[in-house]
């Protein structure tokens, strides 16, 4: 134990600065630099001076609202695990600052850049110690809006009335991935307009940057279309819609705050619902049986099924319309267009696809691929700064991927780990990162679909004896014996369940070389909905996403290069009782025990156990 | 022609739901013995209850003539094809239900009589309600507001019955039908206590087991040892976050308005470092909960936080006989649970005064932990309550404990609890944890930080291909890639797990006497008022109909999944109706396409005529 005191004693001396102070702003900005001349306290009429422009001053208010409503008090301190020489304490006599900090100055250099992909979003900040004004710079707007989400993290109750900051500090600060983002699925469940605003907020807090809505799927449309107004009729009821003032608004709301809205209608898999309204005959299997229990036959991977024909002309008509309607209403200049999980057997009901490989028998699933995308394709790319999203699936799919996709697509992938990041960059694509072991938050709850019999076992079920001889004879894997309910997934695919320090310890950029890391935008984490509405969103995206929000952000790794979760665990934990405090129920993550007594809920006292 | 078959039910569903209501009623949990008609009874305005003048019956129809005019339930799911939709309206409308009570003075005790009928006419304007107690009148009055629907869903539509006459008889399979809330881990307030209450007698479940304390905090506020309160609760923004006397009153006055019992539990003599607010009478406080070596054998405890109550410092006793005169003073019901899980040796050895005490007297761990079990059970006895406690001392440790003690079953089997003589609460973890969920709570876990899936040997690989092709998927886990990632009693429960717990599994009928009931758990390492709604319904409401009307129905045969599918799809969104921010089951489409979203080909989709075969 001394010699892990002694360890902990070591690492503290490299950084006593960080230490210094209770605030622990996530995510933690790229560099951060207290002083010690003391605290500094905020006049009660603290102005910003900042440039005229909209979004900056509709920021500024927000930002003075929240510091004065929420007038912070840290919940979780970060502190060593073991006796340790108490925390230097906020006392009048160390008040260095004779005056009050009246002002913050922020200075933008371009004022005109648009939030979209790319954009410039690195700020600095400082209080100094010997002035009543600080300053934010920042390139563009967007990065002096995060400069104000670090502020609102850094200034604390001063026990009273008022508020302060505890020491002077210098923060220069910028993202390490140009895409950060949550992955919402209103087509399995829907999600109430304010639901989805206060997602919107909650991500802003973490400085993420992308909503990836993905608008429909098989289950339900619910967005109106002019073009089409009987899609809905596929939307879950009349109030489970999405007008385009709804649209509108979340859009406006999202940009207020720094965050893209990238759109994703998934085609040509997941879709039925919506499309077989404009033409019932542009939709291929929509009517069988998923048909997971005869599994050669299966026309879907969950209920239910339904793929748009790549053979009848109308679909691509019905597509065009569809696609020019949406591109009208969204601003980002990425569109995603699915392309994920298609299946063979879906087409055996299409006649027209049937009559298309009859009519040369040398045609496979991947010419009928590529006869989708060289026919959609021209479509998407409506405009010259247009850039496409797809699923992996599209390139990668074992049996029906397309033969050829330009390189300036964008791939998102979710199977296979770094594995599949590393084929797809290797292969010259930009990629985001969704990794289904790392990244998807509906893992672990079950599975969903019903009349199940394979929970129905009253013991565990007795291993056959050979096969605990075979896990015997080969001591070195990682692998053991397990059961459905005993151990297994218990019907969740997916399983187990992502926890926020899963999430956070994910390199997104393992095993690439620095050419193909290049091609990584950043990452999206998604909540698929099958087991989700709005009753559960707040807790099964918060705070695990910004776990994901601090890794995108400055990385998951210390000055030395070492995986800094453990020092990321009272941040987090005080980061979570913010969000609560700030209208989101995310989800407690360790009994209130463990963040009054800093790392006494530690699986292992040597606080650097993660290293690699 | 099973495509025609699939497409016929799916166009019935998408296409043909007629603007008026769908007629069918979805009741949970379902009654004992219930028939149908096929009328349809509309509900008069000036509808009332008859009931005789007992202040708790009174309140509850109240309570249930609000609720059914607030509610106007349409079902969410549709129902099967369209055999129940030819009803006819009935001539007469429902004017009053009658409720006739045989004993009114029954009191709410662990054997009263919960049984009712229910007797709704095809036309005539007064139906009934009859029951043994007020209790059972309650859970009529339940089932009756499940059988009232919405002629729309405008807000001042109509109410009625569906498929009248409806004749119900009903009783509990089980006396004990409890969910258990750990309020020590992480605090829920008076107001998610209040509100879990009312999900419960939803259900028609009956005991609020209430694990007050453990080591992580004392939200007691106890008058006769304040300091275990002052010291022991958590404090938030600068607010202590406790129980009062006045809040244990009105929660156990709000159970008992609705039919649920309230059972304390302070969990000793392990799990309460929390103690430590009262000078000497804990051991081991100040340790982590491993030691150095990580080395499981070594520690002080299941996890952090630890602490156990000192077994041979009469102090000890001296507090422990006042906290539990003063809890089972403020608690009426006739159960008290005395906790006695999880005892960990080392954490008493840890104490110098206690392994030097070992030594001398020659006493191993297990003795004290049965010294400490003896006192606290005399001092139960004392405040004439009938002591629960975990079953660890006598199916594990095989110490003697009085067969007057009622032990619940987390870990080992029923049938061994039962076996060494005592009454059984099933609260096995393998179904009715509703905690887990795969992934571990600790901070600083090495075991997460694994970028690619371990790789799987070769030869073992193909052996298991060769010799149980079938099992492959089901048969091979690593922590982090289909296993549990550090959770010890993953995978989630689902709902269709925790319907599946057969509480008498391969009993005798004379050792199924035994079992009172179950009891589902909500351990809060990860769960506080943001969670409590998500974790506990529906997925409890799965194992109030386990309990109440059994996982066999009257002819013997087992309850089906299958069955109980669209009842609790549509009660789901029910719950959320009535406050409960529970867990949606599936995508609403699978509500609206019924058994489209089932596992394997379902059997009523070649047996049409059947009407959904239930």
């Amino acid at each position: 134990m001394k010699a892990i005191v002694a360890s902990i004693i070591a690492a503290i001396a490299l950084v006593p600065a960080t230490l210094a102070v209770k605030v622990n702003p996530l995510p933690i900005p790229q560099h951060i630099q207290w002083g010690n001349s003391g605290s500094i306290e905020l006049d009660a009429h603290l102005s910003f001076h900042a440039p005229k422009n909209a979004v900056l001053e509709d920021a500024i208010k927000r930002t003075t609202k929240l510091i004065w409503k929420e007038k912070w008090v840290p919940q979780a301190v970060e502190k060593a695990p073991v006796d340790y020489p108490p925390f230097p304490t906020l006392s009048k006599e160390k008040r260095g600052a004779k005056h009050t900090l009246k002002k913050i100055d922020v200075v933008v250099t371009d004022l005109k850049a648009d939030l979209q992909a790319g954009v410039d979003e690195s700020y600095t900040l400082e209080i100094p110690s010997n002035s009543a004004t600080g300053v934010i710079t920042a390139k563009t707007v967007w990065g002096a809006l995060h400069a104000l989400s670090t502020l609102e993290q850094i200034v604390i109750s001063d026990g009273k009335h008022g508020l302060l900051i505890e020491e002077p500090v210098t923060i220069k600060d910028s993202p390490k991935f140009q895409l950060r983002g949550v992955m919402l699925d209103t087509g399995r469940n829907f999600l109430k307009v304010e639901t989805i605003l206060r997602q919107i907020d909650a991500l802003a807090w973490s400085k993420l940057n992308v909503l990836h809505w993905h608008i429909d799927d098989a289950q339900s449309w619910p967005i109106h279309m002019n073009s089409h107004p009987d899609m809905t009729k596929d939307a879950y009821s009349s109030k489970e819609i999405y007008s385009h003032s709804d649209v509108k608004k979340i859009i406006n709301y999202a940009r207020a705050r720094g965050v893209r809205v990238i759109p994703e209608i998934d085609m040509p898999g997941h879709s039925v619902s919506g499309w077989q309204q404009i033409d019932p005959k542009i939709v291929a299997c929509a009517n069988s049986w998923w048909s997971n229990d005869n599994w050669p036959a299966h026309t879907a991977v969950e209920p239910n099924p339904g793929q748009l024909d790549i053979i009848y002309p109308g679909t691509y008509k019905a597509i065009k319309s569809v696609y020019k309607e949406l591109t009208s209403l969204f601003t980002d200049n990425y569109f995603h267009v699915g392309f994920d999980e298609l299946q063979t057997q879906c087409y055996n009901f299409s006649t027209p696809t049937m009559d298309w490989f009859k009519a040369d028998s040398s045609r496979t699933y991947n010419d009928l691929a590529q006869h989708y995308v060289d026919n959609a394709l021209p479509i998407f790319q409506d405009k010259k700064d247009r850039r496409l999203i797809m699923w992996e699936d599209s390139i990668l799919s074992a049996d029906f991927a397309a033969k050829s996709i330009p390189k300036n697509v964008i791939m998102q992938t979710w199977n296979n780990g770094p594995n599949n990041t590393k084929i797809l960059t290797s292969k010259g694509y930009d990629v985001i990162v969704s990794s289904s072991d790392f990244f998807y938050l509906d893992c672990g709850f079950g599975g969903w679909v019903s009349n199940d019999p394979r929970y129905n076992v009253d013991y565990m079920p007795t291993l056959d004896s050979s096969i605990s001889a075979a896990f015997a004879a080969d001591p070195s894997t990682a692998y053991g014996p397990t059961t459905f309910n005993y151990g297994g997934g218990g019907g969740s695919w997916c399983a187990p369940y992502k926890t926020w320090q899963r999430i956070y310890d994910y390199d997104i950029t393992v095993g690439l070389t620095a050419a193909e890391a290049k091609h990584v935008l950043g990452g999206i984490t998604p909540l698929w909905a099958e087991q989700n509405d709005d009753t559960t969103v707040d807790s099964k995206m918060w705070p695990r996403a910004a776990a994901l929000a601090e890794s995108l952000w400055s990385g998951n790794r210390d000055a030395n290069g070492k995986k800094r979760v453990t020092k990321f665990t009272q941040r987090i934990l005080n980061y979570r009782e913010r969000l609560v405090g700030r209208g989101v129920g995310a989800s407690p993550l360790m009994p209130k025990y463990c963040w009054k007594n800093p790392h006494a809920c530690d699986l292992y006292l040597d606080q650097s156990a993660v290293t690699a | 022609m099973k495509v025609a078959v699939i497409s016929a039910a799916i166009t019935t569903a998408l296409f043909a739901v007629p603007s008026a209501a769908i007629i069918d009623t979805f009741l949970w949990p379902i009654p004992q013995s219930l028939s149908w008609g096929d009328g349809k009874l509309n509900i008069d305005n000036s509808f009332k209850f008859d009931a005789p003048n007992v202040p708790e019956l009174q309140d509850a129809v109240a309570r249930y003539k609000k609720l059914i005019w607030k509610e106007r339930w349409t079902s969410v799911q549709v129902p099967f094809g369209n055999a129940t939709t030819h009803n006819h309206a009935s001539h007469g409308k429902l004017k009053s239900i009658s409720i006739s009570i045989k004993d009114k003075k029954a009191d709410l005790t662990p054997d009263v009589d919960e049984s009712y009928t229910i007797d709704i006419p095809e036309n005539a304007s007064t139906g009934t309600i009859t029951a043994q107690t007020i209790w059972g009148a309650m859970h009529g009055l339940e089932t009756f507001s499940q059988l009232v629907k919405a002629t729309s869903d405008s807000h001042d539509a109509g109410l009625y019955v569906a498929k009248t006459p409806v004749k119900i008889k009903d009783g509990p399979k089980f006396p004990y039908r409890g969910i258990m809330l750990d309020t020590a881990r992480n605090f829920y307030s008076v107001d998610d206590i209040l509100r879990t209450i009312d999900g419960m007698s939803y259900n028609k479940m009956n005991v609020l087991h209430w694990h007050i304390t453990d080591s992580q905090s004392f939200p007691l506020l106890l008058e006769s040892v304040p300091e275990l309160g002052d010291k022991g609760a958590y404090t938030l923004h600068g607010k202590r976050l406790g129980y009062t006397k006045k809040d244990v009153k009105r929660i156990i006055k709000y159970a008992r308005a609705r039919g649920v019992r309230v059972v304390p539990e302070l969990d000793m003599p392990a799990h309460t470092a929390s103690w430590k607010g009262v000078e000497g009478i804990t051991t081991c406080t100040e340790q982590f909960y491993l030691d150095p070596t990580n080395d499981w054998g070594n520690r002080y405890a299941n996890e952090p936080t630890a602490g156990q109550l000192n077994p041979i410092n009469p102090k000890t006793y001296e507090i422990v006989n006042k906290v539990i005169d003063e809890v089972t003073s403020w608690f009426d019901d006739e159960y008290y649970h005395g906790g006695g899980d999880e005892p960990v040796n080392h954490c008493w050895q840890d104490d110098k005064g206690v392994s030097d005490y070992m030594k001398k007297n020659n006493v191993t761990g297990d003795d004290l932990l049965q010294t400490f079990l003896k006192k606290e059970l005399a001092t139960i006895k004392k405040n004439k309550k009938t002591a629960i406690l975990w079953e660890d001392a006598v199916t594990s440790l095989h110490l003697d404990i009085p067969k007057e003690t009622i032990l619940q079953v987390w870990t080992g089997s029923v049938k061994d609890a039962v076996q060494a003589g005592h009454k059984v609460i099933a609260s096995s973890y393998n179904f009715f944890y509703l905690d887990c969920r795969s992934g571990n709570w600790n901070g600083n876990d090495t075991t997460v930080d694994e970028q690619v899936a371990p790789t799987v040997p070769e030869k073992l690989q193909d052996y298991i291909n060769n010799n149980f092709p079938d099992w492959a998927g089901n048969l091979i886990a690593s922590p982090n890639y289909g296993g549990v990632a550090g959770d010890w009693c993953a995978p989630f429960k689902s709902w269709q797990r925790v319907y599946s717990y057969d509480v008498t599994y391969q009993l005798t009928k004379e050792e199924a006497k035994s079992v009172l009931g179950g009891e589902v758990a909500l351990w809060s390492e990860q769960s506080d008022s943001m969670t409590l709604d998500m974790k506990l319904w529906p997925r409890a409401a799965a194992a109030a109909e386990m309990l109440w009307s059994g996982r066999y129905d009257s002819t013997g045969k087992q309850r089906d999944i299958g069955e109980a599918q669209p009842r609790m799809f549509d009660w789901r969104y029910r719950l959320v109706e009535r406050g409960l921010r529970a867990e949606p089951i599936q995508p609403l489409w699978c509500g609206k396409n019924p058994h489209g979203c089932d596992l394997n080909y379902p059997w009523v989709f070649t047996h049409p005529n059947d009407g959904g075969g239930y």
